[in-house]
């Protein structure tokens, strides 16, 4: 009788798990947009956090410094990239896009060239994040610490002054200008933040839910998030709610895919691509009521 | 003549900016193959005779190093013709993987005489890659949906499907690991024997002075790269920018078939395609890198797929001492990263000068 319930609470929880990563590059983007600078690079920032986490993970033993070995990478690049986005003028969407094939071949590499395995090294339980319980169901402290980083992002973004800085320099960057906001420093630092949070996510990845790396570990997430943050209107907390919507098929599918009776109507291959078609759907139904900020992706030069 | 000077300077700069972004990327490469424990002169040596060697000796690895800048010259011109209409077309690796899949459907179609069978392989292939394309376009044009983020979902879901199809309904029944074979009379003949050197090479750079003739002799052409640089001054010049998005949309469709066939019908030995579509994976990304070293034009890609294709070539060797072919896109990642900086070659001739001149001061 309590099976319906249980098989919802598992899927509930599933979509928590996999919310994490989409929540934490989402909510950087949304600031980094929000400051007027775009990185495309979300998802070679999650699999270049999820890799160096290990590394640190497993030569501290702790994973929680994997988890700031992942904002580490995500501040070198997010400092690379805020320089080029402003100082440089350079553009943001080939800056970034190099990120992205950057990560593929730094990871690629380096799993190999450090652990001497091709494509994958699994790291032992001992090693990843240990889970807190709640109804007797494991669940990643990192889910709740990503609800508070998104809720604290909201706060900061529509209540206080920096956070209004922020929104300036990605509205009307010559008015910014005007009051005496640093326009460069303010974007380069949003820029940071948004590639920290993903570092984070990227490090989860690897130190909490899959107990290990892989070449192909960020799996289209970054692009998820990407496509999030346009959906969730460039707010933080609108986010929790498209992040759990790409969750949702994303756990959908791992629940569902395995079972015979659905495998033998759809194959899982073909099952796995589901979060993309939705994706899809999504930015091309949606998005259209809403706006981006009106200097997102140009550098800004004082006339 | 200083008149002269200057037109060759300003000719001159989008080259210095690439040879720069290669130095860098180079620099960084190697700092990598050394973090790693390596040896660096060794791993140098490897890439170096891999990829050139000496030809007058032994050509091998030269026609290796074109062996691959072939399909990179198509999925080049095809990322640089949508950049050219002011589009971020990351859609090729996924159209690339839709034309193997045509190609071999194809291929599988029995009865019907060499010709009419081999033109059919080849029509299906394009066709495949360009109806992928046209989704992309349609939501672009129709809905305005973000390029970038459709081009890349679709890339997913490409690689599921066709991997799917082609392992499930078209596997090779002699072999596991590829799909069914490309009939001989179908393939790209080979250009140097002995080599896996074809016809692709010579295809490739026909179809980029094509398409160069296209961009820059015509009207359509000239409209696309109009539309693309400055989208209000073409539409106050009656140029629709949407038909010039779709136009460019649907070209790099046919490109990325061609390149998709090169790959299938042309490389010798498998002519097929290999389980996770390995023989096809990653000439999509490469194919930006490319098109960025190349300026995106059509006659700085030449040089650049064959730069990128040397990469490759010598990768191989690389394998040998144990250092992975992901190597490449460490490099090619730095070197992008620095192309997205504008005249990074004035930024240091600036840096240069006040250096220069803090000297001065000093004295």
């Amino acid at each position: 009788m309590t099976q319906p319930w249980g098989m919802a609470i598992d899927i509930l929880f599933m979509t928590l798990r996999s919310m994490v990563p989409i929540l934490l590059a989402s909510v950087g983007e949304v600031v980094t947009e929000r400051s007027g600078v775009v990185n495309i690079g979300l998802e070679g920032i999650l699999l270049l956090g999820a890799f160096f986490a290990v590394i640190a993970d497993t030569a501290t033993g702790s994973p929680w410094l994997g988890v700031l070995a992942g904002a580490g990478i995500g501040l070198a690049i997010g400092l690379i990239h805020g320089i080029i986005s402003t100082k440089l003028k350079g553009n943001q969407i080939v800056s970034t896009i190099g990120v992205n094939t950057f990560a593929l071949g730094v990871v690629g590499f380096g799993i190999f060239a450090i652990w001497h395995v091709w494509g994958a090294r699994t790291i032992p339980s001992s090693l990843t994040i240990q889970p807190i319980y709640i109804a007797g169901r494991a669940l990643s402290p990192m889910v709740l610490i990503a609800l508070g980083i998104a809720i604290f992002t909201y706060w900061w973004l529509f209540k206080t002054s920096f956070g209004a800085a922020v929104r300036a320099c990605g509205e009307d960057p010559d008015a910014a200008d005007v009051v005496g906001i640093n326009v460069d420093l303010v974007r380069i630092l949003a820029t940071i933040y948004g590639a920290v949070l993903a570092g984070i996510g990227g490090a989860y990845l690897s130190v909490d839910w899959f107990a290990g790396v892989t070449k192909e570990i960020s799996a289209g997430r970054g692009w998820l998030a990407l496509a999030n943050v346009a959906f969730s209107n460039w707010n933080p907390l609108l986010a929790i709610g498209g992040s759990a919507l790409f969750a949702f098929f994303d756990a959908l599918v791992m629940w569902i895919g395995p079972m015979p009776q659905v495998n033998s109507v759809i194959p899982q291959e073909i099952l796995r691509t589901v979060p993309y078609i939705v994706t899809i759907i999504v930015i091309s139904g949606v998005i259209k009521r809403v706006r981006p900020p009106k200097a997102l992706g140009t550098p800004y030069s004082r006339e | 003549m200083s008149a002269v000077i200057e037109a060759i300077k300003e000719k001159a700069e989008p080259i210095i900016n690439s040879l720069i972004a290669l130095i860098v990327g180079f620099i960084g490469g190697t700092l990598a193959i050394y973090v790693s424990g390596h040896d660096v002169g060794q791993a140098m040596y490897q890439l170096y005779i891999h990829s050139i060697g000496n030809p007058f000796e032994n050509i091998y690895p030269l026609t290796v190093t074109l062996t691959y800048a072939g399909p990179l010259m198509l999925s080049g011109l095809a990322f640089a013709l949508c950049a050219r209409a002011g589009l971020f077309n990351i859609g090729v690796e996924g159209q690339i993987y839709m034309a193997a899949l045509g190609a071999v459907i194809a291929a599988s179609v029995e009865g019907l005489p060499a010709p009419v069978h081999a033109l059919l392989i080849i029509v299906s292939a394009v066709a495949f890659a360009v109806a992928w394309s046209a989704i992309p376009a349609a939501l672009k044009v129709f809905r305005d949906a973000n390029e970038v983020v459709v081009t890349i979902m679709l890339n997913y879901i490409a690689f599921g499907v066709v991997d799917y199809i082609i392992f499930r309904y078209f596997p090779n029944p002699e072999d596991a690991t590829k799909s069914i074979i490309i009939p001989s009379y179908a393939r790209i003949p080979l250009l140097v024997p002995q080599t896996s050197l074809s016809w692709n090479i010579i295809i490739s750079i026909a179809v980029l002075l094509v398409i160069y003739f296209l961009l820059w002799y015509t009207r359509p052409g000239y409209e696309l790269r109009v539309a693309g640089t400055n989208p209000k001054a073409a539409r106050y010049a009656g140029i629709n920018p949407k038909k010039a998005m779709a136009t460019s949309f649907i070209l790099a469709g046919m490109l990325a078939g061609i390149a998709g066939l090169e790959k299938v019908a042309g490389l010798p030995p498998s002519y097929s395609v290999m389980s996770s579509l390995s023989n096809l994976q990653g000439l999509g990304i490469d194919g930006i890198a490319v098109s960025l070293i190349g300026g995106n034009h059509p006659l700085g890609i030449v040089f650049a797929a064959i730069l990128v294709g040397a990469l490759h070539a010598g990768a191989r060797g690389l394998n040998l001492v144990g250092i992975p072919k992901e190597i490449v896109w460490v490099f090619q990642g730095m070197i992008v990263i620095c192309l997205a900086v504008p005249n990074i070659y004035t930024l240091v001739k600036r840096k240069i000068a006040y250096l220069r001149g803090e000297e001065v001061v000093k004295e």
